[in-house]
């Protein structure tokens, strides 16, 4: 891959997954307990756990989303974005492999009625993106080696 | 010379000081240091969600509570310390209570607690009691549901007993529009030497 092509392909992929984690966090922002019980729903975390867990998704979500759409510290935003998809994809395959009925709640508990496995499409979509963007983000800091 | 030539490094710019995280390769240092720094917005997240829930309007409690669980606490509080709704117009006497025995559009509740209630009751009267009223309801839930738009009328021992305008004031705030109160009680009905149901 040209370096120009990798500089676009960046930018596309900066601008789909920040803007997509920017609008995840933003659709959640009101939900209350309706979100923990979904997040509940998946049966992994302990109960103690999941207030806090989900009470930080959402600033955790527009923060990476930010820095991914900014550029400010965007290898980081990518990192914790990939992290976090690869932790919902895990999360909704136990749920389908277990014939758990879930609601993902990935963007709003007032977003019902979705099929898992379409969530689990988009969440392994939105991983690979965000360890692609995480690459390319790495190689261009990356430095040249000596002569 | 020739070697600091060879990598364009100035020869008197002093060599980069090793920062923590920097003992291995180039990419495995970026690696850990991002790590860190995801770390570092995890906890930042947390901090600010737990903010956020602090300054809400009504917080959620830090300790999931499963739906059923919180259905129970907002029962047992509802009947603890209900809004009282009732009037003395809300009060029916043993007379009117004798003619909607076997009426199908009434329901009688018992609020007295279940040992009471097994011992005996007015016929075809359920035992929804105060005592135990979050757990009753639940097992009343289908019944009482379909049945929102019936007559309800709750009694208890009779006398000085509260437990009838407790319940019925809780059920008011379920949404039970039509809920009267006899207030005469187990007591009133049994001295009337009414037929009792065990």
């Amino acid at each position: 891959m040209t370096e120009r092509s990798s500089r676009y392909l960046e930018w596309v992929l900066r601008l789909v997954i920040g803007g997509v984690f920017i609008y995840a966090g933003w659709a959640k922002r009101n939900d209350g307990i309706e979100f923990a019980d979904s997040v509940a729903s998946f049966r992994i975390l302990p109960s103690a756990v999941i207030v806090p867990f989900m009470l930080s998704i959402v600033p955790f979500e527009i923060g990476a989303g930010a820095m991914v759409l900014t550029g400010w510290q965007k290898r980081v935003g990518a990192l914790g974005l990939f992290i976090m998809a690869s932790m919902y994809c895990i999360a909704l395959a136990l749920a389908l492999a277990r014939g758990i009925t879930v609601n993902c709640g990935c963007f709003g508990t007032s977003a019902v009625g979705t099929n898992p496995w379409i969530d689990l499409g988009r969440d392994l979509l939105l991983a690979a993106g965000c360890a692609v963007l995480y690459r390319i983000a790495s190689r261009s800091v990356a430095p040249k080696p000596a002569l | 010379m020739e070697s600091a030539s060879l990598t364009g490094q100035h020869p008197l710019k002093p060599a980069p000081v090793a920062r923590v995280g920097d003992s291995g390769p180039p990419g495995r240092r970026t690696f850990t240091r991002d790590i860190a720094g995801v770390m570092c917005l995890s906890v930042a997240s947390l901090l600010a969600g737990l903010a956020i829930n602090y300054f809400r309007a009504a917080p959620l409690p830090l300790v999931y509570q499963t739906p059923e669980q919180r259905l129970a606490t907002e029962l047992t509080t509802l009947v603890e310390a209900p809004a009282f709704r009732l009037s003395d117009a809300d009060t029916i006497p043993l007379a009117q209570l004798r003619s909607e025995i076997g009426d199908p559009k009434t329901i009688i509740l018992d609020a007295r607690a279940a040992p009471f209630y097994q011992q005996g009751h007015i016929p075809g009267a359920l035992n929804l009691s105060r005592d135990d009223f979050a757990a009753d309801y639940r097992r009343l839930r289908l019944t009482l549901d379909a049945s929102k738009n019936k007559s309800i009328v709750v009694y208890c021992s009779g006398g000085d007993c509260h437990d009838s305008r407790m319940v019925a004031s809780a059920l008011l705030s379920l949404g039970f529009a039509q809920v009267r109160v006899y207030t005469g009680g187990w007591s009133g009905w049994t001295e009337a030497g009414l037929p009792v149901e065990k």
